[in-house]
């Protein structure tokens, strides 16, 4: 083990240099962080309209505070449905103080009260009440979240009467008069939880469905982000390759090579420590711009996190073996830069990882540009991480796409080394 | 004093081109090397194979005790190297680029804090340690590359052309550098150089190389010693065998040979060249004013060249013949490159 850290760390002081060259061209860091995410957000916002206006979905969310000054069950139980409600964007306040004021201050539409012992009052069949504090100026969107905090509150209200009710029925009846109070107590909660599951099953399955329906779709809510920043992700990573190759002609250029080849370092080391480099600037390039995305663009990043990763490292590991490759074939730095630009702009549009013309990648159609795309690595990438995202793709699947952008690294290594010269 | 290398018949060609024909030479423990000669004579390709950039065509080299074709990686521990170029990351601070360059010889910790700390001592540049190098000048970048090849404590350091582009204040410090890590740390040094003034001062013996070959090698004084008392090239109006003989019977002089005589035009402003441009150490000389049509010239070896050129010129007024040029080449390294090639070394 010792031996092997030992192995490593050549590799890894390369790598840490790497990063901290990296990270200090400024220009860079623009090109690979901020515009994807300034080019995503363009071009999802410039089409997010169109794409509602054919789904028929116009989704919406209100922001509100959830304030649970409760200690019991019924308050925990009202807070939870009210955050899984897709229409609401909630955010949990300490006291109903605070949710006041910056109600007042108009920073949420509304916020939901639910007072000390709201679940005494419950379980004692005693008034008690939600409180809505609404802003003034927002009494539409207010009204909203009454009802839905009145329909969040009535599985508890339900429960409440129930309990009372089984506790008269059992009282005025007289059949458990003898039985001891634990008795009492046991059948009063079995008799209530087998009429809640029950009312919970009939309100899974209510008699009645209502739906709505678009004018030519399912009425799903499309998120153009979703299609857009994978592509964008995948496309700017790209540009990494040109830095990749003009910083091998550099290192020969201004002599640290020469310094390199005569220390006792190996040259596979030499050609390993950018290569762990730059595939983590890829990884940390897809993490920023996805966290990004899900949090201010509520892009779907799916279930699968293990998924997501091993996507980002093939093709952080293929984006390093195309860059070493530029560095290698081209013949000075200039070149390998302008080479790696060409492809970083032409080779997503020819792969068809953008959604033109619909919601989905051009590549997903079918037809020519699929046929091209499959000798793309962008291609795989995308498809990787759309079957991640949607949750279409299984294990297999995305391995296949892994596997694919492993194979090309593969290849352009391959290329890399062949005509790579150490003297 | 044990060698710390032999270099055994190195030969590096590139296709038909021969770039180091068959050098061989030992430098000893704790000295300083020089390896001198004009820019493309085959230093640094000589250094690049010593130090395990370049793959000799054939020889090889022992150093510490290790061959360097056979054990690559002990001899690279054993080296430290100062390129030509400004081998840097600008964009890093001289700590950020020391550090890599420590951590690359396998360095870690609090020992390589401490020997970033130790070199940023020797080359003076610790206030600015955390700046980066592209905001310094070029001699404080120059101290930084030095610094590079010595963070690992090497026991030979090989120094290609340190102060080219230097200005000379930062010159001199590498000069006390230098100086100072071969009496302090007893390491042993290779200074490469075309200017014969460094290898002088730093070096106790130098090998002089041109187009791939070493031509001389021996102590700085040895080198100097074989010149004698220095040259004086002079153009006369006329020159017999009589003449000729006469002044090889000279005390101060030790040989006259005749150059090939040269049209009078190109003598005139050969003779000229050398004044405007000052690199032959001219003294004493009387440089005729006025570009009269100039006869044979003769290259006069002297036991002290300010004796030779009062007899010659004395000997010459007896019997009335002019001169059209004089050039005075005092004893150093330059005159010795002269003397073995017919070339200067920054030609």
């Amino acid at each position: 083990m010792r031996r092997l850290t030992d192995g490593l760390r050549p590799t890894l002081a390369i790598a840490w240099k790497e990063l901290q060259v990296t990270f200090r061209d400024r220009g860079l860091l623009a090109i690979l962080f901020l515009l994807p995410l300034v080019f995503a957000s363009l071009f999802s916002l410039s089409q997010q309209a169109a794409a509602d206006a054919a789904t028929g979905a116009v989704p919406m969310t209100i922001d509100v505070f959830v304030v649970d000054e409760d200690d019991g069950p019924y308050g925990a139980q009202v807070s939870s449905v009210l955050g899984r409600m897709s229409v609401l964007r909630i955010e949990e306040l300490a006291t109903a103080a605070e949710a006041r004021e910056r109600i007042g201050q108009g920073e949420r539409t509304a916020a939901v009260i639910i007072p000390a012992r709201f679940s005494d009052a419950i379980d004692a069949y005693t008034p008690t009440r939600l409180e809505v504090v609404v802003d003034p100026v927002q009494q539409a969107l207010g009204a909203v979240v009454v009802g839905l905090a009145n329909y969040a509150a009535s599985p508890v209200s339900t429960q409440g009467e129930l309990l009372e009710g089984t506790r008269r029925f059992v009282d005025r009846s007289g059949v458990l008069a003898s039985a001891p109070p634990e008795v009492q107590a046991a059948v009063e909660a079995q008799t209530v939880g087998a009429i809640m599951a029950q009312l919970q099953e009939m309100q899974a399955e209510p008699p009645i469905r209502v739906e709505t329906d678009g004018p030519t779709s399912s009425g799903e809510p499309v998120n153009l982000m979703d299609s857009f920043m994978p592509a964008f992700a995948v496309m700017f990573a790209f540009f990494l390759t040109g830095h990749i190759g003009q910083t091998f002609h550099k290192e020969r250029d201004e002599g640290t090579f020469r310094r390199l080849l005569a220390s006792p370092l190996s040259h596979a080391s030499i050609v390993a420590g950018p290569m762990v480099a730059y595939t983590l600037v890829v990884v940390i390039q897809v993490t920023f711009l996805f966290a990004i995305g899900a949090g201010a663009f509520r892009l779907d990043l799916g279930d699968s996190l293990a998924g997501l990763v091993a996507v980002s490292l093939a093709l952080g590991v293929t984006v390093a073996c195309f860059g070493l490759m530029l560095g290698v074939v081209t013949r000075t730095g200039r070149q390998a830069d302008i080479a790696g630009t060409l492809a970083a702009f032409v080779l997503p549009f020819i792969s068809g990882i953008f959604p033109f013309g619909g919601f989905d990648p051009a590549y997903l159609a079918g037809g020519t540009i699929a046929t091209i795309g499959m000798f793309i690595p962008h291609m795989h990438a995308a498809e990787g991480f759309r079957l991640v995202m949607t949750g279409e793709g299984t294990p297999a699947t995305v391995l296949v796409q892994v596997g694919i952008l492993l194979g090309f690294a593969a290849i352009f290594f391959g290329i890399a080394s062949r005509r790579l010269r150490f003297d | 004093m044990p060698a710390i290398l032999e270099a055994d018949g190195l030969v590096k060609k590139y296709g038909e081109h021969v770039a180091v024909d068959d050098i061989s030479f030992a430098v000893e423990e704790g000295e300083v090397f020089g390896l001198l000669g004009p820019n493309g004579a085959g230093k640094t390709t000589t250094i690049s194979m010593l130090t395990g950039v370049l793959e000799p065509t054939a020889g090889t080299a022992r150093i510490g005790g290790h061959d360097l074709r056979t054990e690559p990686t002990e001899v690279k521990r054993i080296n430290g190297l100062v390129p030509q170029d400004l081998a840097l990351y600008p964009t890093l601070s001289a700590r950020a680029n020391l550090q890599f360059f420590g951590r690359i010889y396998g360095l870690k910790g609090r020992d390589l804090r401490e020997r970033v700390d130790d070199v940023l001592e020797v080359v003076a540049l610790t206030e600015r340690a955390n700046e980066p190098i592209e905001k310094y000048s070029g001699g404080m970048k120059r101290r930084v590359n030095i610094a590079a090849g010595l963070v690992h404590q090497p026991r030979l350091l090989f120094l290609d052309e340190p102060t080219v582009g230097v200005d000379p204040q930062s010159r001199n410090h590498i000069f006390e550098s230098v100086m100072k890590l071969n009496r302090e740390r007893r390491m042993s040094i290779i200074y490469t150089s075309h200017y014969m003034e460094e290898v002088e001062l730093l070096c106790t013996r130098a090998a002089i190389v041109d187009e791939g070959r070493i031509i001389a090698l021996d102590t700085i004084r040895n080198l100097i010693a074989r010149l004698g008392g220095g040259v004086i090239q002079m153009g006369l109006e006329r020159l017999d065998d009589e003449m000729l003989a006469a002044m090889r019977a000279l005390p101060a002089v030790t040989a006259v040979t005749i150059v090939t005589p040269q049209p009078a035009a190109t003598a005139v402003a050969a003779a000229a060249a050398a004044a405007v441009t000052g690199e032959a150490a001219v003294a004493g000389e009387d440089r005729p004013t006025d570009a009269k049509p100039a006869g044979p010239v003769v290259k006069i070896e002297t036991r002290r060249s300010q004796d030779a050129l009062v007899q010659v010129v004395g000997y010459l007024n007896e019997r009335d013949v002019g001169f059209t040029s004089i050039e005075i080449f005092e004893p150093n390294l330059e005159s010795v490159f002269l003397h073995l090639t017919g070339k200067k070394l920054r030609e």
